[in-house]
């Protein structure tokens, strides 16, 4: 009898195994209230609704089970920017939420429920298969990091967490990727094998990196790069290869359908670059003080994106600009047996004169008026153009004809000028090009200043 | 007389043998254990309460108020990328292994801990 009793139980306990293994893989990860529509799982009346995970209308929704499916949602959603918390509605005929005083407020826009992702029932992750020919010594590896030890492969079946996304199979003896599958869309039930897939290399060969999985980090001083092209800001860049992972898939991404994205301080929204070429795309990555990474999306093709970080470790620099400064050129503009004020600090490459300002009535040949003179310093870099004259110069605000007043210090390498100001011309702009794609404006602002007279 | 003496020598003997065994192999060993549980408790308490302050209050402000509790397992931290490795050292169930944040009026919340640890 006592044996009856055992086998009785043993059996049900399998059973019970047979059937939660059963429900739970292939069960379809999108579920619908259509009762209907034959292809999804149903979701019925009095089923309630945690995130990403549903109980059933038998399953007594405590509190400890809610803080579960709480932190299962906040896991799933841990890369999702536009995620704003977890939802939790309960369905009786319709949808309603409970708000955050536990009351049921129906919800008003019914269709908008009418298909969910599901993906755990009563807390148990749902599972998805994956038909398997290969070595069976292999070891798995997946997008989320607690679900590795949850994937298993059995009789040519590999059987995967439904929330898992990417699955790398590698061999057990020396981890080399024997084969990755992607899904499209996380509610798909269906992998792609061998997708397109990236690896991410730098392109500098000064700067020290290292690069683990999709991530590469610099260390040291980034250069300050100056682009010939005027569409494209100057900065601090690296180079980067996203090159094709040939271990992976051996074809050459469609370039119509591939897109790259660069997240980045030239561009945080997004910048959108074609796939350049059959082994690799390189782009540059600009970082300023305030953003010192960078997110690369590879859109392989539609529903098949790669994400790519670029960071730099919290020691490296940023070359400054090779910029010039201004200042006053004390010759010139101060009345005799006086002070002089001026302030270069508190607005960037402006020289602001807010004193008396001298009357000339000759200075070098020049025609009479009140004048001050600036000199602007170059940068080190640009000392030899300035000396050779190869800076280009333009002034807006002057005096006509008196544009080309400019000369090179022999002592100080640096350019002298010495406007007229009168009272319709008492802002000035200087613009110097250092170089093709690198210019600077510098303002000389005499707005407050004291025009003496003769 | 000399009979006592020497039994009396022996017992003292045999007693401080017995206490030093008990001191290398029962004593000091629970408090190797003590110790390294509250290093685990208060490494896992340091976690959950960062999780629960710097992600989940900020999305979720009231649940705790609302639900009353919430349990946050070492597979939960896991799945948030946070480093539990001293927990997989001392082969830690994934989800018998947890910290539990109890509503508390007066102090916000107060933080139990449970550990299922092998080793």
């Amino acid at each position: 009898m006592k044996i009856k009793k055992m086998l009785c139980s043993v059996l049900i306990t399998l059973l019970c195994s047979f059937g939660i293994f059963v429900s739970n893989v292939n069960a379809t990860i999108k579920e619908t209230v259509d009762s209907n529509n034959s292809s999804l799982a149903h979701i019925e009346n009095g089923t309630t609704i945690v995130g990403i995970t549903k109980f059933s209308p038998n399953t007594l929704v405590t509190a400890k089970r809610v803080s579960q499916a709480t932190m299962n949602d906040i896991a799933y959603n841990l890369d999702n920017l536009n995620y704003g918390g977890v939802h939790i509605y309960y369905y009786y005929y319709g949808w309603y939420e409970l708000d955050e005083n536990s009351t049921a407020q129906p919800v008003l826009d019914q269709n908008s429920l009418k298909e969910l992702d599901i993906f755990y029932v009563d807390n148990v992750e749902k599972k998805v298969t994956i038909n398997y020919e290969g070595d069976s010594n292999v070891n798995f590896k997946t997008d989320k990091a607690n679900k590795d030890r949850d994937v298993s492969l059995s009789n040519g079946v590999i059987t995967v967490p439904a929330t898992v996304r990417e699955l790398r199979v590698l061999n057990a003896n020396n981890n080399s990727l024997l084969a990755t599958y992607v899904k499209v869309n996380s509610s798909d039930m269906d992998f792609k094998k061998n997708p397109h897939m990236g690896k991410i290399v730098s392109n500098e060969n000064q700067i020290f990196s290292l690069s683990e999985d999709d991530t590469i980090v610099f260390q040291g001083n980034i250069p300050y790069t100056i682009k010939e092209d005027e569409n494209t800001l100057n900065g601090n860049y690296v180079s980067v290869g996203i090159m094709l992972d040939s271990a992976v898939n051996n074809t050459v991404p469609n370039k119509d359908n591939t897109k790259v994205i660069v997240y980045d301080a030239a561009n945080l929204e997004g910048r959108e670059e074609s796939w350049e070429n059959d082994t690799g795309h390189d782009v540059d990555v600009l970082f300023s003080e305030d953003l010192k990474g960078a997110i690369i999306e590879v859109i392989w093709e539609e529903g098949h994106s790669q994400f790519f970080t670029v960071a730099l470790t919290e020691s490296t620099t940023l070359e400054a600009a090779p910029e010039g400064t201004i200042d006053w050129d004390y010759t010139t503009g101060m009345v005799p047996n006086q002070g002089f004020q001026y302030d270069i600090t508190s607005q960037k490459d402006t020289i602001m004169f807010n004193d008396k300002v001298a009357y000339y009535e000759s200075l070098n040949g020049l025609k009479a008026g009140n004048r001050v003179g600036i000199e602007i310093t170059p940068n080190a870099k640009y000392k030899d153009a300035v000396r050779n004259k190869t800076v280009i110069v333009s002034i807006e605000g002057s005096v006509e004809g008196e544009d080309a007043t400019w000369e090179l210090n022999n002592t100080m390498d640096g350019i002298i000028y010495t406007p007229l100001v009168t009272d319709e011309n008492r802002e000035i702009f200087v613009k110097v090009t250092w170089e093709k794609g690198f210019t600077q404006t510098f303002k000389i602002d005499a707005s407050t200043a004291l025009l003496m007279s003769n | 007389m000399k009979k006592t003496t020497g039994i009396i020598i022996g017992v003292s003997c045999a007693v401080l043998v017995i206490s030093l065994i008990l001191i290398f192999t029962v004593f000091l060993p629970k408090l190797e254990h003590d110790e390294q549980d509250s290093n685990l408790t208060e490494t896992l308490k340091a976690l959950a309460v960062d999780v629960y302050e710097n992600e989940f209050k900020t999305l979720m402000p009231t649940f705790l108020e609302q639900n009353g509790s919430l349990t946050i397992t070492l597979d939960s931290l896991l799945g948030m990328n946070k480093d539990i490795k001293i927990f997989e050292e001392h082969s830690c169930d994934y989800s018998g292994t947890y910290a539990e944040l109890i509503y508390d009026e007066e102090s916000s919340y107060k933080v139990e801990i449970n550990l299922q640890c092998n080793n």
